[in-house]
């Protein structure tokens, strides 16, 4: 579903911040990308998602769409989402005056839209915003309130998850969705990822600690330090990072 | 040689200011006569500023010096155009102006309203435009000088109002240029409540000075929400004037709505004159093309442990400019005082222009004020962050644009108000799709 190849990419005029990076996501899959702080991990889900402070000095990345494989750095960010890309932002962004659910609303039919299927009315929105709210456990009032202004740090990495959990991505890339977090919240939020889950679908989580590892367990775990990525491994390499820090990955790379 | 701070005003203006006392043929109260001329003696003393004059540096109206526009009467709206009257609901009480006289036809007085109204002509006290301070503007002086018709609208003490007051000062000309000079007396009793909307529009695409007055007094504990909307055609002037007096306890809410015009010009001045007086005034501006709109307002902290709170946002795109002049005056004794300003413009293109003024005078220890201003684009993190939800890059700017807007319109608590300002807005924003 998603091929990347040797990407590198810097900040707009800045040092390069990605050097070289190769991954390979298959549907139905669950990979955990683990790093120190700085090493480059929202670097590389902003440049997946097409955030313009970021500039591609080199390689490619395919994604898939109706099977065939497309140019996703080609692709306008809005044009990535309306091809199943989502991003669950490490901080996300307050929008003043915009509603929750004008926003979702206006997210899902521009992307119905692209996907040549009809806008959906007010109230079928309604009972699907519902259904999705009791999945990560968020309560009605969010939804008149404008986004994400003055959530505290977890009401806004919730209200992150409700987003994908209502434009049902094919590629969810969770950026640290875990900070911010408390315990009881980790674990609905945590559920309610794995319930998303499909074989049709993909989710990149991306984390410094593996707080949401304990909830959800990956299927391929990748070390990123210094832009690369110096090692991949099953569950396993997470426990073994999480114990031995990520000095000893270096040493072993 | 240097500018001068003012022009005299050309000829029509007497002309016109005669031709008034002559039609009315000497049948108005000989106080009232003498009001008009000692008011038009002002006007011609003070002429029309230059932007030499602090006030009206970022504003030119020299031309209203020559430019001629004449006092006309109303002609052909019919009873049955109010299905198409701006920014009406069924259950407002109504009155309705045209071209600056008030049309029964077109008033609707819901049975039993407790709202008291009488024509202006009928007071018996004095006009109050020269109570207070003198204004820099000499329009307030030729709109005491000239207007033709208004009303006196009172709320008697205790009385709460279930409906709302809405007030249209309509322009219905097409061609030649007119004037109208609305005048508004609004009082609240003792604890009355009451809603008052003030609507100013054009039906007719003749271009207007429209110049208004609008006085009002709040008695101990009354509570008022005043909303005006300015959506003249855009080759109208507006020149407005507000002022307000407080009392004890009193509380206002004022909505300050401005989209047509080319240009607008609006002061409103706030006079806590009572201990624990409230004063919100909130503020949208929506200007493009070539429009200009300014907005001065000053709050008079006279007593103590009153509060101002201010949000005036202004929406400006392609070559259109405004002004935003705010002054939180406290004066000596005026301890507890608690004031906030903010002015916060929007600039849709590299082409307009924003003057944010806010100025705070304090004469006192034992105050909270703060206030503050910005000026800027839309920003890149917003959109990014609507577009990587799918929404394409025209509709994630309109849509922050309409959010902007609605950062000061969902204060209103009038639903009806809130959804035909917005409406005002969609049509903003429409035209500026249209022109790409
Ligand atoms: N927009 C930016 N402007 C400047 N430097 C940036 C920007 N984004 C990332 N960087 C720099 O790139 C490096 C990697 O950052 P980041 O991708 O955020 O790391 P991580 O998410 O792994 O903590 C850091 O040194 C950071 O300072
Ligand atoms: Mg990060």
């Amino acid at each position: 579903m998603l091929k990347i190849r040797d990407l590198k990419a810097r900040v707009v005029d800045g040092p390069e911040i990605l050097k070289g990076i190769d991954l390979d996501v298959n549907a139905g899959e669950i990979h955990a990308v683990m790093g120190p702080n700085g090493s480059g991990k929202s670097t590389l889900s902003r440049v997946l998602a097409g955030h313009p402070d970021y500039e591609v000095t080199g390689g490619t990345v395919a994604f898939d769409v109706n099977r065939e494989p497309q140019d996703l750095l080609a692709m306008e960010p809005h044009e990535r989402a309306c091809a199943g890309v989502f991003l669950a932002f490490q901080y996300p962004v307050e929008v003043a005056g915009v509603s929750n659910t004008v926003f979702l609303r206006s997210a899902f039919n521009a992307i119905c839209k692209a996907q040549g299927v009809p806008p959906i009315d007010a109230f079928d929105f309604r009972d699907l915003l519902a259904e999705k709210l009791e999945l990560i456990g968020m309560d009605e009032s969010y939804l008149e309130r404008p986004v994400n202004l003055d959530f505290s740090g977890g009401e806004k990495k919730r209200n992150e998850i409700l987003q994908m959990a209502v434009l049902a991505p094919r590629l969810a890339i969770l950026d640290e969705t875990d900070s911010g977090l408390d315990v009881d919240s980790l674990r609905i939020v945590s559920e309610g990822v794995k319930r998303l889950s499909t074989p049709h679908n993909a989710t990149l989580m991306i984390t410094h600690y593996q707080r949401m590892l304990q909830y959800i367990t990956p299927d391929i775990v990748h070390v990123l330090m210094d832009g690369r990525i110096v090692k991949t491994g099953d569950h396993t390499l997470a426990e073994a990072v999480e114990t031995r820090g990520y000095d000893w990955v270096k040493e072993a790379a | 040689m240097k500018r001068p701070r003012a022009i005299t005003p050309a000829a029509h203006y007497g002309e016109q200011f005669h031709a008034l006392l002559a039609r009315n043929n000497g049948g108005e109260p000989p106080a009232l006569q003498a009001q008009r001329q000692a008011a038009y003696d002002r006007f011609m003393a003070q002429g029309i500023p230059t932007r030499r004059v602090e006030a009206w540096k970022y504003t030119d109206i020299t031309r209203l010096a020559e430019e001629v526009f004449l006092p006309i009467d109303p002609t052909g709206v019919a009873p049955q155009a109010t299905a198409h009257l701006p920014l009406c609901h069924e259950g407002d009480e109504r009155l309705v102006f045209v071209e600056g006289i008030l049309q029964p036809g077109l008033t609707h007085r819901p049975d039993g309203s407790a709202l008291q109204v009488s024509p202006l002509s009928s007071a018996s006290e004095s006009i109050a435009e020269d109570s207070g301070e003198p204004s820099d503007n000499p329009f307030v002086a030729l709109n005491s000088a000239c207007w033709r018709d208004g009303s006196i609208l009172e709320v008697p003490p205790d009385q709460k109002l279930g409906h709302r007051v809405h007030v249209l000062f309509l322009h219905a000309a097409h061609s030649e240029p007119s004037v109208i000079h609305p005048r508004l007396r609004l009082r609240l009793g003792r604890h009355a409540e009451t809603q008052v909307v003030v609507t100013y529009a054009s039906l007719g695409d003749g271009p207007c000075l429209n110049n208004v007055c609008l006085e009002v007094e709040l008695d101990e504990g009354a509570q008022l929400a005043l909303a005006q909307a300015q959506i003249l055609n855009v080759a109208s002037t507006h020149l407005g004037f507000t002022r307000v007096s407080q009392r004890r306890d009193s509380s206002l809410s004022s909505m300050d709505f401005h989209a047509g015009s080319a240009l607008a010009r609006h002061e409103l001045t706030v006079a806590l004159n009572g201990e624990g007086a409230t004063a919100t005034l909130n503020g949208l501006y929506a200007v493009k093309h070539r429009q200009h709109v300014d907005c001065h307002t000053c709050i008079e902290h006279q007593q103590p442990n009153c509060s101002s709170r201010q949000l005036y946002k202004g929406i400006l795109g392609d070559r259109a400019s405004a002004v935003f002049d705010g002054l939180v005056r406290v004066h000596p004794g005026a301890s507890g005082t608690d004031g906030e300003q903010m002015n916060r413009n929007l600039l849709l293109s590299g082409d307009c222009q924003a003057n944010a003024k806010p100025r705070l005078e304090i004469a006192n220890d034992d105050v909270r004020c703060t206030h503050g201003a910005t000026v800027g684009q839309l920003a890149d993190q917003e959109l990014f962050y609507l577009e990587s939800r799918g929404i394409d890059p025209a509709a994630a700017r309109d849509m922050l644009s309409r959010g902007f807007a609605e950062e000061v319109l969902y204060r209103l608590k009038d639903r009806a108000l809130h959804g035909d300002l917005h409406a005002v807005l969609d049509r903003f924003f429409e035209e500026d799709d249209e022109q790409g």
